[in-house]
């Protein structure tokens, strides 16, 4: 019996080949793992089955760990999107996105080495909006002390199961006095808990002019919702954007990892795509799981043929097949 | 803009309140449409239970085709928080607006 089984869901487009290439590379460095392949995405709503079917979120649930591929959702016919299916019914309250420098991927940062970890429940994504007259148009930011403590810990865990040295708290408490000051309050509160991990705070505004001037003074950035939103897209531009970022949404009754991009339905089914997004993401999937052995060696792999850049493919101006860079890969292990 | 206020369609009232607490489900003219967390429930991290931080908002809504207005409007919302608020704090009440015909609230 494998130690770890996994529910993976390939999705739509891209998905099934690049999840096949993370197969590969795992069981190539020896990856104990057991996945449960699962539906979710455009085809099997439209089959009438749901974006993200019961069975699916069952096997979630029980396996407590699932990697997806991207998903489409379909327009019209009233679908709500997986990601929002999966966020609400497995209450995934931290979104985590690793920024890290690609080599191969010429980017006018380097030494960026940072993750955001984003709280995905609150803030004003709670939701609630009124015209309280017909020209003025009011939102509630909700924080409350349970969701900022939270995503805090998770934070704070994470980074001492990582190695990493500071936690950051990034808000605008100048301002939001009450609502982004609850927020920072509950890091400085569980920051004495973890007198291995430094922290410190920054308001938001600085903290974006100084991700485009020096990113590399930062190490875990956590923030509220809304400004955990625009930063983390903010920091997947210093390195090279979307197309290689991976990504965790970290809940009480699991954990999905997912690569940021989406199902590029022109490249489907050609061999062309890009796996890195979705490995890397599995890369953290492996740490969640305590295997940070595995996760560095095929970390350090890719690194590897990346930097060759022999074996690369079309995005990074390369001419292999995605099969052809998971073996490449698979060599280096 | 000349946009118009065509009705008001209910009233959103925040409670510091517990999800089973038993809320009027018919006040006056309201009716209890739903009670929702709005961002203020969090589930426990290590337990898996749901920390309820008694903070709810109670969406009681008139029927469609009530069209309340000044004084008589007044008189319905103070039946309805002295309802709700009958042992529990109420902290806010927000009126839901039709705009032109149309649904001015989320949710």
């Amino acid at each position: 019996m494998a130690k770890h089984t996994v529910t993976l869901i390939p999705g739509d487009g891209i998905g099934p080949e690049i999840a096949e290439a993370v197969q590969k590379i795992m069981k190539a460095a020896g990856a104990d793992i057991q996945w449960d392949v699962a539906e979710g995405g455009e085809a099997c709503a439209l089959a009438g089955r749901g974006v993200m079917p019961e069975e699916t979120l069952a096997s979630i649930k029980r396996n407590k760990v699932a990697l997806k591929g991207p998903t489409t959702t379909p327009t019209g016919g009233g679908h709500q999107s997986a990601n929002v299916t999966l966020r609400k019914r497995l209450d995934l309250y931290a979104n985590t996105r690793p920024a890290k420098n690609i080599p191969g991927l010429k980017t006018r940062f380097d030494g960026v080495d940072l993750i955001i970890v984003r709280e995905n429940t609150e803030d004003t994504y709670a939701g609630i909006e009124h015209m309280v007259a017909p020209n003025v148009a009011q939102c509630l930011k909700i924080i409350t002390w349970e969701g900022s403590v939270r995503v805090a810990e998770y934070a704070f865990e994470m980074s001492r199961n990582l190695g990493r040295k500071r936690v950051t708290c990034v808000h605008k408490a100048n301002i939001h006095k009450l609502s982004d000051g609850l927020f920072l309050k509950a890091h400085e509160e569980v920051a004495k808990r973890f007198s291995d991990v430094a922290f410190d705070s920054i308001i938001v505004d600085n903290a974006c002019m100084q991700l485009v001037s020096r990113p590399e003074q930062f190490d875990v950035l956590s923030l509220p919702n809304l400004y955990g939103d625009i930063v983390s897209d903010l920091c997947a531009g210093l390195v090279g954007g979307l197309g290689v970022a991976p990504g965790a949404n970290i809940g009480t009754t699991g954990a999905v990892f997912e690569a940021v991009h989406g199902s590029a339905p022109d490249i489907a089914g050609k061999g062309l795509a890009n796996p890195t997004a979705l490995l890397l993401s599995g890369v953290m999937m492996l740490q969640h799981l305590k295997e940070n052995a595995t996760a560095t060696r095929i970390e350090k792999a890719l690194i590897a043929v990346l930097s060759e850049g022999k074996h690369v493919t079309r995005d990074l101006k390369g001419t292999a097949g995605t099969h052809a860079f998971a073996d490449a890969i698979c060599a280096k292990l | 803009m000349t946009k118009k206020i065509s009705r008001v369609a209910g009233i959103d009232l925040f409670v510091a309140a517990r999800f089973d607490d038993e809320l009027p489900k018919t006040v006056g003219a309201f009716s209890l449409k739903n009670v929702t967390s709005r961002g203020t429930s969090v589930t426990a991290k290590d337990t898996g239970a749901i920390l309820d931080v008694g903070w709810v908002c109670a969406r009681y809504l008139l029927a469609a085709d009530k069209n309340m207005t000044g004084g008589a409007l007044d008189t319905e919302i103070t039946k309805l928080i002295s309802e709700v608020g009958k042992g529990r704090e109420w902290s806010s009440l927000v009126k839901l607006y039709e705009i032109d015909g149309t649904k001015a609230f989320s949710g």
